[in-house]
């Protein structure tokens, strides 16, 4: 029993380091490369980070090329007690809010936006993607 | 007080080696992760290419001035057509020209070069090409079944003057529809064409025939592939026509139509 707790504390400790020494701007920028190969570009951010994540602030949000939104808000949590998810959560006035997290053991991406009035008829063709459920726009994507 | 080195060096013995380790990763990470953003680049100016000039000159509004002392001394061209002309007064500006053997037009703008003829001047009914220093003037197609007279869009009422596939409208009326999209989806069903699993084009499903649209001399069915010489690739390339539509004289639309290619050309007045 004393082994395992040794163990799970060395673990811990090994976490915490990871993550205070890991460097989270390089990171950032290798997830934001990933999203342009779905073709979603964040342009104009302001990042900081904090032990607990990072929040990028008043970002222009491209998909495809065009401009969708200005975003205000995008919030991205990461929590030992939560360990397999990533928190995300978002407020844009043009879009509207957005939650979701990103499953770490599944590798599953799951959104809920729930849209501002007029966006369905703006982007149409984007909303088709996701599915509809109690006022929300859902979103499943498995890497 | 006796502090026993050896055991508070054999305790932090394994976290010195994680916190190394977490280091060594890290340090890793900095070396092969990207070290910059990424910017979004707004390329929308360089791909509308015929939009700084002023006039546009089509076999729509033909009757001009005749040809001047230089040209008359030309040889005529024969290999090729001349569709629609849109000059300036400095004589350059820009034309699009199809082969007699091809059934492609070709856009060339003042300067550039075809098959070895360089297009030097631009007139109102005719261009001037170049080859080794003989010059050659290639005038524009007459429809017989066409009035020639210049038609302004002076009048409020003509919103829309369409000859074949030559169509004037006034910009005010295009704004309308410009600034109220659900106007625009009332009227007419548009959606991605895809093919080889890539956008390439957008087609019309539904056009309503009462509506501008149908002025505008679009079909249900047809598939609009590019404007003004730009490939419509993705949403974007619309939305770059979309934004700038305010900026934009002429519009030359490549719409495929029962598996043929068809030219329409718009001047916004």
């Amino acid at each position: 029993m004393k082994k395992i707790l040794k163990f799970l504390f060395l673990f811990l400790f090994f976490i915490f380091s990871l993550i205070y020494l890991f460097p989270k701007e390089n990171l950032y920028f290798f997830v934001e490369k990933k999203l342009q190969n779905y073709k979603i570009v964040i342009s104009k951010e302001t990042i900081n980070f904090n032990l607990s994540g990072v929040v990028i602030k008043n970002f222009d949000l491209y998909y495809d090329g065009i401009k969708i939104a200005k975003v205000e808000s995008l919030n991205i949590k990461y929590s030992l007690f939560d360990f397999d998810k990533i928190q995300l959560s978002s407020q844009s006035k043009e879009l509207g809010s957005l939650k979701g997290a990103f499953d770490l053991i599944k590798l599953k991406l799951d959104v809920a936006l729930l849209p501002k009035k007029g966006l369905k008829d703006k982007y149409s063709s984007l909303l088709k993607q996701f599915k509809m459920k109690n006022g929300a726009y859902l979103y499943e994507y498995k890497l | 007080m006796n502090i026993n080195y050896n055991k508070i060096l054999n305790f932090s013995k394994p976290f010195l080696f994680l916190f190394l380790l977490a280091f060594f990763i890290s340090t890793l990470g900095t070396v092969f992760l990207p070290k910059s953003s990424i910017e979004y680049n707004d390329y929308n100016s360089a791909n509308l290419a015929y939009k700084e000039y002023k006039g546009f000159y089509s076999d729509f509004a033909n009757e001009g001035k005749k040809g001047s002392k230089a040209a008359d001394k030309t040889k005529k061209l024969s290999s090729y057509k001349l569709k629609a002309i849109y000059a300036k007064e400095d004589l350059s500006g820009w034309a699009i020209v199809e082969p007699q053997n091809k059934k492609k037009s070709l856009i060339l703008k003042q300067n550039s070069k075809l098959d070895g003829y360089i297009l030097t001047k631009l007139f109102k009914d005719y261009i001037i090409f170049q080859k080794n220093n003989i010059e050659y003037k290639l005038e524009i197609i007459k429809n017989k079944n066409m009035k020639y007279e210049i038609q302004r869009v002076d009048s409020k009422k003509e919103k829309i003057i369409a000859k074949g596939n030559n169509i004037k409208l006034q910009r005010n009326y295009l704004n309308q529809y410009v600034n109220d999209v659900e106007k625009v989806w009332e009227n007419i069903k548009i959606s991605d064409f895809k093919k080889d699993g890539k956008l390439d084009g957008f087609k019309i499903n539904k056009i309503n025939r009462n509506s501008v649209f149908a002025k505008l001399g679009l079909k249900k069915g047809d598939i609009i592939k590019s404007i003004n010489g730009n490939r419509l690739k993705s949403y974007a390339d619309a939305f770059k026509v979309y934004n700038n539509i305010n900026k934009i004289d002429y519009l030359n639309l490549q719409v495929q139509r029962d598996k043929k290619m068809v030219e329409i050309n718009y001047e916004i007045d």
